[in-house]
């Protein structure tokens, strides 16, 4: 995802050197902003407890926001801004505002929420897609990540002068370019971070009464509207639109060509796809495979999810495998500069470090801790989850240098690609992965669930190092540029990925219990979660015994294929084939709120403050919004087990409760477009910096 | 009268111009060079009436309509040099301009008027002749008015592959040089190929690499083809649109054969019944049955919807274009306008509208329906007319194809819903209906071509004027000799399929048999397949979402596969042949450019000259593919193989004779 535009202003921001920015005459040296001499207070308490709360507060929202959209978070900035917001409330608590330095480690320690989150939920929950669950409980899952993040970190400690010092000026940096400005102009940190607690505290609210309280229904659906029905029943074309505040925030900073694409890939699912089935409805007796009912009585719903949804599945799949082609010139050129760097360094290039801001964790203390993480990976492995198969002392071995050898290369890859321009296709290399491996392991002899299970597992850590490498990258760019010291962000990193993998864990853990991520009878509403469904469809291809629905994997393959050659994003759209209608359509909106606020006045600075002050809000919409639905769903499991009502329903009211009940489809809609009214009419009140607010 | 000295075309011929910088073309605004004299108007109309005759002939026995503007430039470019006073650019532009005309009023005709002899309604000679010039008149009034929206206002942002070709011949033909044997080379070697490879059975036309099993599988089990017709004329389309447009044409193909072909089989091949519009049960279907009978329908709502769009969007010029007009006309005249911009007068079009509108209600009226049917009638022929215009023209400035079949058959199926709703039916309805489908259909056949040929005015610099004046001309001439031509052979042989008791030869007319199919199956209340156009609209509506020029994926995914795919290769030599003279730069880099238009127009050029010969000799009695057949013709694997390896070696010629540097030209 896109950071806020902070980054599109010309000139390093006030504070920063003049030289921040462009690559370094001969000789020319670049002073930070903390110089090296100086010592200020990096790592205390205030910072190992913000850090901590925030890591699992994002860890949490991103898990979830992740399972439900398919979309990874913004985590960096929304952090950095409310750790300089805090900075002056701690000023008058502690007596002491935060340093510029512990902000950094501050952000160190909760950025690699996004992460560790991205990495987990893009495969993790493939364990119960697959029905594996009952190998592995919170501690396997839990191990998993985080042998990831903290390979991902060693992985990277290598190279970290390289992309820094080296490259200085010769890499954009986006994100880290954009973090580092908010840091820096902490006053405006401050307000911004009233907007950002006050909208996320407003998402909060709102998002709890529609689908938990049922004020109004969480969902807009023309089936339910009764002048439609018969057109309904004819076509089985339906539209639907989710109104919760997070799916309006995300949409809102995704931008109006992502959302329109998402958008498209849901209208050929719901407009084209399902009415051409349905179609065929009354000309079909027999039962149409993999269905188990014939077709003519299915709702829109079911021939989505029996039929259209594994087409998805396919294209998520084919644009994952184009994504990493397209890299492939990157992926080439970093495994180059890798190799060449690795070699440098074993040649003794790697100088004892004096100054502060150049000390990190010794070459020895890398090399160890990388090899005590593959010997934890290969025990893993081999006590845990080979135990018992034939050969498993051999298929650990195998298993622990795919995941080394794979996570190198594309550690490497994620951080370039970061630097370059703040995405990194993660599902892609994940997908890429888990094909290797799933092929390599089979030659092997190992299939059936242990084979899966394996499999799984290695994309899991292989996942999560690669995320991490991206994130760490950020964080050295932004200490590099700040004067923070290395060693303390490297452990600061390792700290919060503890954290974030047990956050994300939970939350995971709490989703499957509640919601499942395949619908079935004991789940019928269940979450979404497309990148791991994709991931669970290519392993019980290659591994599984069960029949695959491979005819519509291969046709949505074709369909992705066909959207890349009109230059259109092929992940995006086949996401948006994936995923309900209902949770596409609303991005939108967001994103045509954003455009219009764009287009509010003629005087750039003053949309673009607007824009901003609209970027702000929407961030804390999915803040707001995401915690509140790991909220709920944590109410709903103790309501589950305890059989106690801990949350009222409005429509069950006598009285009020009908009438809301029956009103729900249209109130909800104008909740929703009201909501979207605020969000404009309010950010069209920001000014530009140094100007009076009216 | 002195030829003014010809010159090549300017840099910025085929880019879009910069804010404040003008197209001057070849012929400067200034020069007054003679046009429509009585040499290029008479060889016009001469060129027009024999290819007319034949092309009529050949479309109704296979389908194929010659496509007859470029060699009739080449004709042109010939003649001119037999005279002592060589023939002025601009009169070859009238010449083309004329002749030009034949094939896409015979397109018209010959897709809808056979349908009235094979439903047995017998129309007197008259009517068949009067469906033709009023629908041709309605074409060309009705596009006029877009001209300087498609011509001008757009300038460099549609490819034009047919005028541009057109205009290299008629350019490189004129200034002689190592260009124009260039272009010549290039023109042989393409006819050569084409009438080989389609007149006989030399090599296999076709390549489907279903001889490989993994192929053949995927055809048996998931009913996913690829095919790709190895055709000079169509590598050099390619080229000429470059990659953008080939690979968005290529994109629909694919999800029309390899998406919603193998879906609809997928689901179709459990269901023990034909379903409407197909005639037999899915699972005994092949892809192209499956093409043919379900997802060409898809693509035809697509392009309408399109269709739809792109007039929304030429909307505000079109009107700009209309007041501009109305103003110079009141200002006395349109002598304000330079030479290069004047068009026929307002008045003369609106006249020309209400004269033809009246000829056809006449003659709607003289079918013997009620006076609201006439009315209903007379407005579906204006509207969809009107309509499909712009659609034509946008389709042809893109890829060089028109949608006529689909248009035609989407008029035959909206009239028919309409006109029931009105209580017309049975064979006056049905006689009804294929008039006015008959008119729409050579009304946007026709455009299509005019606003080629107004294209290639403007890059030569003709006066739009005199060519839009003897466009009318040479619609009447064709008209006149398309609908005699039909009559005549409506005589003495029979269309579509053999009647019983008949024992006159059969001219399979495959187009018009299929618009009898549909408007019978209308006028005997037939149920109408709604959800595959909404399908079809639908996806339009979302390319428009993504910003991507709907019609040409739309026409992708109307047009076989076969057709697109060999535009693709095309398109990628002339991305990087683009690539390669940037890099090379200075003057290289663009005699680089030029020699690859010069040879892709010439290929253009051959392969359509390559057709006209091969349907001139199917004309001979007692014609035969294998006349000429190789002895590995049957081996599917052999067969393609060499067809594959020639249309590479066609590639090679393309890429190597564009970057190939002429001796001057070395550093």
């Amino acid at each position: 995802m896109s950071p806020p535009d902070h980054a599109e202003a010309g000139g390093p921001p006030a504070g920063l050197p003049e030289n921040a920015f462009r690559p370094l005459e001969p000789g020319e040296v670049y002073h930070p902003l903390v110089p090296a001499s100086a010592s200020p207070p990096e790592v205390t308490a205030r910072t190992i407890v913000q850090g901590v709360i925030w890591s699992a507060v994002f860890s949490a929202a991103a898990t979830y926001i992740a399972l439900k959209l398919g979309q990874g978070i913004e985590s960096a900035i929304p952090i950095a801004i409310l750790t300089v917001g805090l900075s002056s409330v701690l000023a008058r608590a502690l007596g002491r505002a935060s340093t510029l330095l512990e902000n950094v480690n501050v952000l160190a320690i909760g950025a690699t929420s996004g992460i560790v989150a991205g990495g987990s939920v893009f495969t993790m929950p493939a364990v119960y897609i697959l029905g594996l669950e009952g190998r592995s409980g919170f501690w396997q899952i839990f191990i998993v990540p985080l042998l990831g993040a903290v390979l991902g970190v060693f992985l990277l400690v290598p190279f970290r002068r390289y992309f820094t010092h080296d490259l200085h000026g010769r890499l954009p940096f986006p994100e880290a370019r954009a973090t580092t400005e908010i840091l820096v102009a902490g006053n405006r940190g401050g307000r911004s971070a009233v907007v950002l607690a006050w909208s996320a505290a407003t998402a909060a609210v709102y998002d709890f009464a529609g689908p938990s309280l049922k004020l109004f229904a969480d969902t807009f659906s023309t089936a339910a509207i009764g002048a439609l029905a018969g057109f309904t029943e004819r076509t089985r074309a339906v539209f639907s639109m989710n109104t919760s505040a997070a799916i309006f925030g995300l949409g809102y900073i995704m931008g109006v060509d992502y959302a329109a694409i998402i958008l498209a890939g849901s209208m050929v699912s719901f407009f084209a796809l399902v009415p051409l089935f349905a179609w065929f409805g009354p000309h079909l007796a027999g039962v149409l495979p993999p269905a188990a009912v014939p077709l003519a009585g299915m709702p829109a719903e079911a021939i989505f999810a029996t039929w259209v949804r594994p087409i998805g599945i396919g294209g998520i799949f084919a644009a994952g495998v184009i994504s990493i082609l397209k890299m492939s010139p990157v992926i080439v050129q970093a495994g180059r500069q890798a190799v060449a760097e690795v070699a440098r360094l074993a040649r003794g290039g790697a100088v004892a470090a004096t100054a502060r801001t150049d000390r990190a964790l010794p070459m020895s203390v890398d090399l160890l801790g990388i090899a005590a993480v593959g010997l934890a990976v290969a025990a893993y492995f081999r006590f845990s989850v080979l135990a018992g198969e034939p050969r498993a002392t051999a298929l650990a071995l195998v298993a622990t240098a795919l995941t080394l050898g794979v996570a190198f290369l594309f550690a490497a890859v994620s951080a370039w690609a970061i630097a370059l321009i703040s995405i990194t296709p993660i599902s892609g290399m994940t997908l890429t992965t888990l094909i290797i491996t799933a092929v390599a392991l089979s030659a092997l002899g190992l299939s059936g669930p242990s084979g899966m299970l394996q499999t799984l597992l290695i994309g899991g850590v292989v996942c999560t190092a690669l995320s991490m490498s991206g994130s760490l990258v950020t964080q050295y760019k932004i200490g590099h540029w700040l004067g923070a010291t290395p060693r303390t962000i490297e452990v600061a990193n390792i700290l919060g990925s503890v954290v974030a993998s047990a956050a994300t864990t939970a939350v995971i853990m709490l989703m499957a219990s509640v919601y499942g991520f395949t619908p079935d009878a004991a789940h019928p509403a269940a979450l979404p979660a497309p990148q791991p469904n994709a991931m669970a469809a290519v392993l019980r291809g290659v591994m599984g015994s069960e029949g695959a629905p491979w005819f519509l994997y291969a046709v949505g393959a074709v369909f992705a294929v066909a959207l890349e050659l009109c230059s259109v994003s092929g992940l995006a759209f086949a996401l948006g084939m994936y995923l309900p209608m209902e949770l596409n359509s609303p991005l939108v909106v967001g994103a045509a709120v954003a455009w219009l606020l764009r287009r509010s006045s003629g005087d750039g600075a003053v949309a673009a403050a607007r824009h901003d002050q609209g970027t702000l809000i929407a961030s804390g919409f999915i803040a707001g919004g995401a915690l509140v639905g790991v909220f709920a769903a944590l109410l709903k499991f103790v309501e589950d087990r305890t059989g106690a009502t801990l949350v009222p329903e409005l429509t069950r009211l006598p009285g009020v409760g009908p009438w809301l009940a029956g009103w729900s489809n249209w109130s909800g809609l104008l909740a929703f477009a009201l909501l979207s009214l605020g969000v404009y009419t309010v950010s069209r009140r920001a000014a530009p910096e140094g100007n009076p607010t009216p | 009268m002195e030829a003014t000295e010809t010159r090549s075309l300017p840099e910025n011929a085929y880019l879009p111009l910069a804010p404040g910088q003008v197209y001057q073309p070849v012929v400067p605004a200034s020069a007054s060079v003679p046009e429509s004299t009585w040499r290029s108007v008479l060889w016009g109309v001469f060129l027009c009436v024999i290819f007319t005759a034949a092309s009529a002939y050949s479309g109704l026995k296979v389908g194929q309509v010659m496509e007859a503007a470029i060699p009739i430039s080449i004709l042109a470019i010939g003649l001119g040099r037999v005279y002592k006073r060589r023939s002025t650019l601009l009169e070859n532009v009238i010449i083309t301009g004329i002749g030009g005309v034949s094939g896409s009023v015979v397109a018209g005709a010959v897709f809808t008027l056979p349908a009235l002899y094979i439903l047995k309604l017998d129309p007197h000679p008259w009517q068949t002749i009067f469906i033709c010039i009023a629908g041709g008149m309605l074409g060309v009034l009705f596009l006029l008015p877009l001209r300087r929206y498609f011509v001008r206002e757009t300038h460099g942002q549609f490819p034009y592959p047919e005028a541009t070709a057109i205009t290299e011949v008629l350019v490189t033909g004129e200034k002689g040089g190592s260009q124009a044997a260039l272009l010549l080379q290039a023109t042989g070697i393409a006819a050569v190929y084409d009438f080989f490879v389609t007149t006989f059975q030399v090599w296999k036309e076709t390549i489907d690499l279903r001889f490989l099993p993994a192929v053949e599988g995927l055809a048996q089990k998931a009913r996913m083809t690829l095919s790709f017709d190895a055709l000079g004329f169509i590598l050099g389309l390619g080229y000429v649109m470059g990659l953008r447009s080939s690979l968005l044409l290529c994109a629909g193909g694919v999800l029309s054969n390899l998406v919603l072909v193998p879906l609809i089989w997928f689901i179709g091949s459990h269901v023990p019944e034909a379903v409407y519009p197909g005639t037999k049960a899915i699972a005994g279907m092949d892809a192209n049955q499956i093409f043919r009978g379900y997802v060409r329908l898809i693509g035809v709502g697509a392009i309408a919807t399109a269709g739809i769009f792109g007039i929304l969007k030429s909307l505000k010029i079109v009107v700009g274009s209309f007041a501009i007009a109305v103003k110079a006309f009141r200002a006395g005249g349109e002598q304000a306008l330079e030479r290069t911009d004047r068009d026929v007068s307002v008045m003369t079009i609106l006249a020309g509208v209400v004269v033809s509108a009246l000829a056809v209600a006449i003659f709607l009226g003289n079918l013997g329906v009620t006076a609201t049917v006439l009315l209903v009638g007379l407005l579906l022929v204006l509207l969809f007319s009107f309509f499909f215009t712009s659609v034509a023209a946008n389709a042809i400035a893109t890829t060089a194809r028109n949608p006529v079949s689909g248009m035609t058959m989407l008029t035959v199926i909206v009239s028919s819903v309409v006109l029931l709703e009105f209580g017309l039916s049975g064979r006056t309805g049905m006689f009804f209906v294929m008039a006015i489908a008959g008119m729409v259909c050579t009304a946007l056949s026709v455009s299509g071509q005019t606003v080629t040929d107004l294209k290639v005015g403007y890059w030569l610099g003709s006066t739009p004027r005199e060519q839009e004046r003897v466009k009318f001309l040479g619609v009447l001439v064709a008209s006149a000799v398309a609908g005699l031509t039909i009559v005549l052979l409506a005589r003495y042989f029979q269309f579509g399929e053999a009647a019983p008791g008949d024992t006159r030869t059969v001219l399979a007319s495959p187009q018009a048999s299929l618009m009898k199919v549909l408007v019978e199956g209308f006028m005997s209340h037939q149920p109408v397949a709604y959800l595959l156009f909404a399908i079809g609209a639908v996806i339009a509506v979302i390319m428009e979402m993504l910003s991507i020029p709907a019609l040409t994926f739309a026409l992708g995914m109307y047009l076989p596969l076969e057709l697109n795919s060999p535009a693709l290769v095309g398109g990628f030599i002339a991305h990087f042949l683009t690539r390669k003279s940037e890099r090379v730069g200075g003057d290289a880099g663009r005699t680089m450019r030029e020699r690859g238009v010069v040879i892709a127009s010439g290929l253009l050029a051959g392969g359509a000259l390559g057709g006209v010969f091969g349907a001139a000799l199917r004309m001979i009695p007692g014609y035969s593919e294998d006349w000429i057949k190789l002895p590995f013709y049957d081996t599917e694997s052999i067969s393609q193989t060499v067809s594959l390896l020639a249309f590479a070696a066609l590639c090679l010629y393309l890429w190597f004779a564009s970057v190939k540097r002429e001796p001057a030209a070395t550093r």
